[in-house]
């Protein structure tokens, strides 16, 4: 899902869709999975591992929590919240101290103002450091394609109409299963399918050949790249 | 503009950043605060002409040009006065408040070769009225087989007289002429400068256009071509009238006249001076040299029969008194000459007096 889009479903879910709120929950199922066998560091099952139950517990706990003016995306923010629950569950499984900035619990808000405080400080702490560990990531994934962040200044359109035609094409490349996987493979953009499926002119195309490269990356990573990716302002993907 | 970007990459004192418009770009790092990868930061957005520096310098650069040049015409002297010479040759000269030459120009195509083959500006003006006299001799604009004409108009921009000496003009033209074996009419005539205004508004010099003005009020047609082009020397003989008595205007009561022999002088109303050359068709009765002939009558001027009037040499030593009998003298004698030449020229009148 676009992050724009992700944004704008939290306010309806927060505003009292039920539906949609059970609809999010499970369409993000994959993404807590991943969290939280990353966490275990082993692969979990659904209905078998507490992590699990416990994550997407999380997340239900993340969308009222969340807040626009706290200036993190929401599925980085639910993150945060899954690892930190982990973490927790973890602690009392354990009963070993990790030094963690514990979470306050829901419902006793009114606990202390020093505690919200902690895990806010917390918060922005996380979201900075992963946001780092994202472009350096993002950086690493590029550079595999033989692109860095200085050709991308060089190639990428002064236009905003040439550079919101590239996306188009980025997100037209991650749509097709057959054409990113070749892509993935060959680490070369198939330009002549995209200029088919576009009506993208060639030259065009490979003037923006590096951008392409690095947006799709974006797009069919995009869970990896949760800050990135809505930071930026992507087409919506159909 | 202000812009932000997350920052992707630091070097040095600029760092890349993306913005969330998907542009990636290299900006400045912000002078204030901690600045790492990652960090949201805003930066002011590049605006307007991607060069304008170097049109900063170009235009500043032009700026000097023009402040310079314009401090060095201001250095050159302004002309006061402005000489056209006409041959068939027409030249334009500007003249300085002292007396030099700033600049020159042919007005039409011969003028433009003889102003290509001498340079004037900087001469006194009767040396550069010699040298183009010259030059038009050596051109054969002007031959002892022609009939010359030498016309030439004065114009004084704010009536600033001084700066002109007819008489050395005339004295140059002369000069040059006796040089060359020639002998011819020659004109020289102040004259307003709105008539200067007129003549270059209609693409002909000063003296052809006073000359098309003086031909309508007398009747004599001419077309604008013919009088731009044509040597004046034919076109008296075409026409059959003198340019002296064309533009020596018959208004003149208070011509005081002086000079010698074949010259009248005029002061400030100008120096005509008829040509003296007896295969000339305008030879005067050798021993009737007292004759003077300074205004056309205003019988003869009405008298289409008489479109042509002979000028005599001019004797102006008789006073002004006796003006008046002579001109009834004169008349009479024109009238007869006229008379002797209307077979020649009966054609031509009727022709003209039908058109």
């Amino acid at each position: 899902m676009h992050p724009v889009q992700v944004e704008e479903n939290i306010r309806k879910i927060k505003e009292g869709d039920r539906l949609l709120r059970e609809d999010f929950l499970e369409h993000n199922k994959t993404f807590i999975h991943k969290i939280a066998c990353k966490f275990a560091r082993r692969l979990l099952e659904w209905g078998r591992d507490d992590e699990l139950a416990i994550a997407l517990m999380a997340l239900d706990e993340a969308i009222d929590r969340f807040r626009t003016d706290m200036g993190v995306p929401f599925l980085a923010y639910a993150r945060i919240v899954i690892l930190s629950r982990l973490t927790d569950h973890r602690r009392r499984e354990n009963r070993s101290a990790l030094v963690e900035v514990p979470l306050p619990q829901q419902g006793d808000e009114s606990n202390s103002a020093e505690f919200s405080k902690a895990w806010e400080v917390h918060l922005l702490e996380t979201a900075t450091r992963e946001r780092i560990e994202e472009i350096k990531e993002f950086a690493e994934l590029l550079n595999g394609y033989g692109v860095s962040f200085e050709d991308l200044v060089k190639c990428s359109p002064r236009h905003r109409d040439t550079r919101s035609s590239l996306m188009l094409a980025a997100a037209e490349l991650t749509k097709r299963e057959n054409l990113l996987k070749e892509f993935r493979v060959k680490k070369k953009l198939p330009l002549l399918e995209l200029e088919n499926c576009t009506g993208i002119s060639r030259k065009t195309l490979e003037r923006g050949r590096k951008y392409i490269i690095a947006i799709s990356l974006l797009i069919s990573r995009q869970n990896d790249f949760l800050y990135l990716s809505s930071y930026l302002r992507l087409p919506v993907q159909g | 503009m202000e812009d932000r970007g997350i920052v992707a990459k630091i070097k040095g004192k600029s760092c890349i950043v993306i913005t969330p418009d998907g542009e990636f770009k290299n900006v400045p790092l912000p002078g204030s605060g901690l600045t790492g990868i990652g960090h949201e930061i805003t930066f002011r957005k590049k605006r307007g002409v991607p060069y304008l520096r170097h049109f900063m310098v170009a235009a500043s650069m032009l700026l000097v040009f023009i402040f310079a040049g314009r401090f060095y015409l201001g250095q050159a002297p302004e002309a006061s006065a402005y000489m056209t010479i006409d041959i068939n040759p027409s030249i334009e000269l500007a003249v300085a408040s002292d007396g030099k030459v700033v600049s020159g120009s042919g007005l039409n195509s011969d003028g433009k070769i003889i102003m290509s083959k001498i340079k004037v500006k900087g001469c006194a003006l009767p040396e550069a009225v010699e040298l183009i006299i010259e030059q038009a001799i050596a051109d054969h604009f002007l031959s002892p087989e022609q009939d010359n004409v030498v016309l030439a108009t004065i114009t004084f921009d704010n009536g600033e007289a001084a700066a002109i000496d007819l008489e050395s003009v005339y004295g140059a033209i002369r000069d040059s002429m006796d040089a060359g074996g020639l002998d011819a009419e020659v004109i020289i005539k102040p004259v307003q400068p709105e008539v200067r205004q007129e003549a270059i508004k209609s693409g002909v010099s000063t003296g052809r256009f006073l000359l098309l003005q003086k031909s309508a009020e007398k009747n004599i047609q001419f077309s604008a071509g013919e009088l731009g082009t044509m040597n004046l020397g034919e076109m008296e003989r075409e026409k059959k009238m003198s340019l002296v008595n064309l533009l020596n205007d018959a208004d003149e009561e208070d011509a005081t006249g002086i000079g010698g022999e074949q010259e009248n002088m005029y002061g400030q109303r100008g120096i005509f001076v008829e040509r003296n050359n007896p295969g000339s068709k305008n030879t005067p009765e050798a021993d009737k040299k007292q004759d003077k002939e300074i205004d056309i009558p205003d019988n003869k001027k009405l008298d289409k029969d008489n479109g042509k009037i002979n000028v005599n040499e001019h004797d102006l030593k008789n006073g002004d008194e006796e003006k008046d009998s002579q001109r009834d003298n004169s008349s009479g004698k024109t009238k007869g000459k006229s008379n002797d030449k209307d077979e020649r020229f009966g054609g031509e009148q009727g022709r003209n007096g039908n058109r």
